[in-house]
């Protein structure tokens, strides 16, 4: 099915990302790719689907070949007839704004009678009972349905073979259960699945098997009874999370605290849902873990917290003070998920400078050589990789020294080393006075960071 | 952004894009108010049976307001910053028409209708799939513009400084319109938007 041959590919004229790859899939096997951020395995599911060489300008040398045909010689299309693509951040899956138009949307494309087209559709609902998520607005959806329909698109498009990269990154447990009873449904059904993955509990059941992938080369090939057998704390040292599923040990929130949320009210756009938080109390000193299913409100609830969301009704006070929004704002700080939101000046010295009046001297200096930023100090925050962009953002909020400090879903996407790497920065953050809010679904990253726990599910 | 399959009062694309290029014209030539007010209602008219109730309502509120701006020779008469101003919104004024009607063809139609429609007139694929694209980038755009709006409140980035305040929005707006149009791309290319096989309207 899948043919690949000596396989290179690079970005930039000495940057290798993919050294000599050589592998076969076979119809209806699933295949993980696994190993630490930026060792390639997502340049291999993009060098399957074509885009590593159209999209992001990549060289390859080597062969591709899908059902015989070099991929090379094909246009991006005729390769998408072949495969379906899953991406990382389902948010960049969607062509459409409405969900039934989008499942649509490549039949259209190939060709389909409106007939054969509702004929698809049935078939779909009766393999993935998603009639709920039916035309609706995608931009409403939560990130774990936009998930769960991109893998219902790949489905009901017909293709023999799926490529997914890192499809659980930015899911909850139990959007993940659902995942993965997905990704199981599909693979009976003789579909050649190939995933790209550091989070992997959720793929056991399902593999047939893996390959460990390390600086561009396969490190090693694993039947799947091999790869259960191996050691844990090997594999975390190589980059990966847990092979089984963690549990969460944190306790919960304890009932006293000197920032008391009295209630915190807010309605979500135009839907009847309402976020009602009442009675909470956080202790300064402490780093609490916010968690709840994609789409209960973790990020609204920070909103809330900071005082950013002019919408919601709140009582707030610290230490028996009431704090109006705009009190909040001063005394927050924010590290967004994603980052690229909040990098707004042209070198990395004036970023972490920015907003904050009368900073001591040398005190950038030092956050960014603790943060291994110094040497990028006068580079454009824009023009470094994701997880330098990050610890720009970090080093940001511990230049502002705020009393409140918001981290929302830190860790997605990240492997075992780094993802530890932010543990112990957040954790550095910590003093007497501060009080440190993580919104996470990353149980090992919560059990490694927080104090308390927060469970929205019992505010519902 | 509710869009609605199947609904009798949405016209399809092409007399949308019909329609806004008709009242175009009215830029180069004065209409008389009779016929102004019935455009405004009618425009507001669909955007009610769209349930997009707020702008029905608006549109009618601003036109008339516009309604009320004095003729050019009154405003000549006036001192400079007000005569600024006014003339400002008088070009306004002059564009309302087939702004408004531009806003309903964005806001009303669905991309794959909107490509299968130009494959019935006829467009080359090298012009349809771009203004596909287009029409797609601007909800992405506002949901990112909302969040790099609420980034700026908490970095304390306010509108003291102008020009550092434009520079600020400038850089990740930027970036991320270029992101979004990658992704967007991205999405369409692998769900076989460049197929040359004929397309078949879901909403036609």
């Amino acid at each position: 099915m899948v043919e690949i041959k000596n396989l290179s590919l690079s970005y930039e004229k000495d940057e290798e990302i993919l050294n000599n790859i050589s592998l076969n899939i076979q119809q209806g096997e699933c295949v993980l790719f696994t190993g630490k951020s930026g060792s390639g395995k997502s340049s291999i599911i993009n060098s399957i689907n074509g885009l590593s060489t159209r999209y992001d300008d990549a060289m390859a040398d080597g062969e591709v070949k899908i059902a015989d045909k070099d991929i090379k010689e094909l246009e991006l299309y005729e390769i998408s007839l072949m495969v379906s693509s899953v991406f990382q951040n389902p948010k960049t899956h969607f062509f459409n704004i409405n969900t039934t138009l989008e499942l649509l949307f490549y039949l259209e494309n190939i060709g389909l009678s409106r007939e054969e087209m509702d004929k698809r559709l049935e078939d779909m609902l009766k393999v993935f009972p998603i009639k709920h998520l039916l035309n609706r607005d995608i931009f409403k959806l939560s990130g774990g349905e936009k998930q769960i329909l991109c893998i219902a698109s790949s489905y009901i498009s017909g293709t023999n073979m799926i490529v997914l990269d890192e499809p659980s990154s930015n899911l909850d447990d139990d959007n993940i259960r659902i995942v993965s009873d997905m990704l199981a449904k599909l693979k009976s059904k003789g579909i050649t699945l190939i995933v790209s993955e550091h989070r992997i509990f959720y793929l056991m059941d399902i593999v047939d098997r893996v390959f460990l992938i390390q600086d561009g080369k396969i490190k090693k090939e694993y039947e799947k009874d091999e790869f259960l057998k191996t050691d844990q704390k090997a594999l975390n040292d190589l980059g990966l999370r847990d092979k089984f599923k963690t549990q969460l040990k944190v306790p919960g929130i304890s009932e006293e605290g000197n920032l008391e949320v009295k209630s915190i009210e807010f309605k979500f756009g135009s839907t009847n849902n309402k976020l009602r938080i009442k009675d909470l109390a956080f202790r300064s000193g402490k780093t609490y873990g916010i968690i709840g299913a994609n789409g209960l409100g973790k990020s609204t609830f920070i909103r809330c917290l900071i005082g950013v969301e002019g919408k919601a009704k709140d009582e707030i006070y610290l230490d028996g003070k009431k704090l109006s929004k705009k009190d909040r704002l001063r005394m927050s700080s924010l590290v967004m998920q994603d980052v690229n939101h909040q990098l707004f000046t042209d070198s990395v010295t004036n970023e972490v400078c920015l907003g904050i009046k009368n900073i001591e001297e040398g005190k950038e200096k030092a956050v960014l050589e603790n943060l291994d930023l110094h040497v990028f100090k006068d580079r454009h925050p824009m023009s470094l990789s994701g997880g330098q962009k990050q610890r720009v953002a970090i080093a940001s909020v511990i230049c502002k020294d705020s009393r409140f400090m918001f981290f929302d879903e830190p860790t997605s996407g990240m492997d075992y080393a780094n993802m530890m790497r932010i543990s112990k920065l957040i954790k550095d953050c910590k003093g007497n006075d501060k009080t440190i809010f993580i919104a996470s679904h990353d149980v090992e990253f919560l059990n490694a960071t927080a104090d308390h726990i927060v469970d929205l599910k019992e505010f519902q | 952004m509710p869009v609605l399959l199947e609904n009798p009062y949405n016209p399809n694309p092409i007399t949308k894009l019909a329609t806004t290029f008709l009242l175009g014209l009215t830029v180069i030539h004065e209409m008389n108010a009779y016929f102004e007010w019935a455009a405004v209602l009618a425009l507001s008219f669909v955007f009610y049976k769209n349930e997009f109730k707020k702008d029905a309502v608006r549109n009618i509120i601003i036109f008339g307001l516009l309604s009320l701006l004095p003729n050019v020779n009154v405003i000549e008469s006036t001192n400079i910053f007000l005569k600024m101003f006014l003339m400002l919104l008088l070009v306004l004024r002059i564009f309302y028409l087939p702004l408004t009607s531009g806003v309903l063809l964005v806001k009303t139609s669905d991309v794959g209708s909107i490509i299968s429609s130009m494959d019935k007139l006829k467009l080359p694929r090298a012009v349809s799939i771009p203004i596909a694209v287009m029409f797609r980038f601007f909800p992405s755009f506002k949901e990112e513009g909302q969040n790099i709006k609420r980034a700026m409140k908490i970095r304390g980035i306010g509108f003291k400084n102008p020009i550092r305040y434009i520079e600020h929005v400038t850089v990740p707006l930027l970036i991320m319109s270029s992101n979004i149009s990658d992704d967007i791309s991205k999405a369409a290319e692998t769900k076989c938007i460049e197929n040359p096989n004929k397309k078949i309207g879901t909403s036609l």
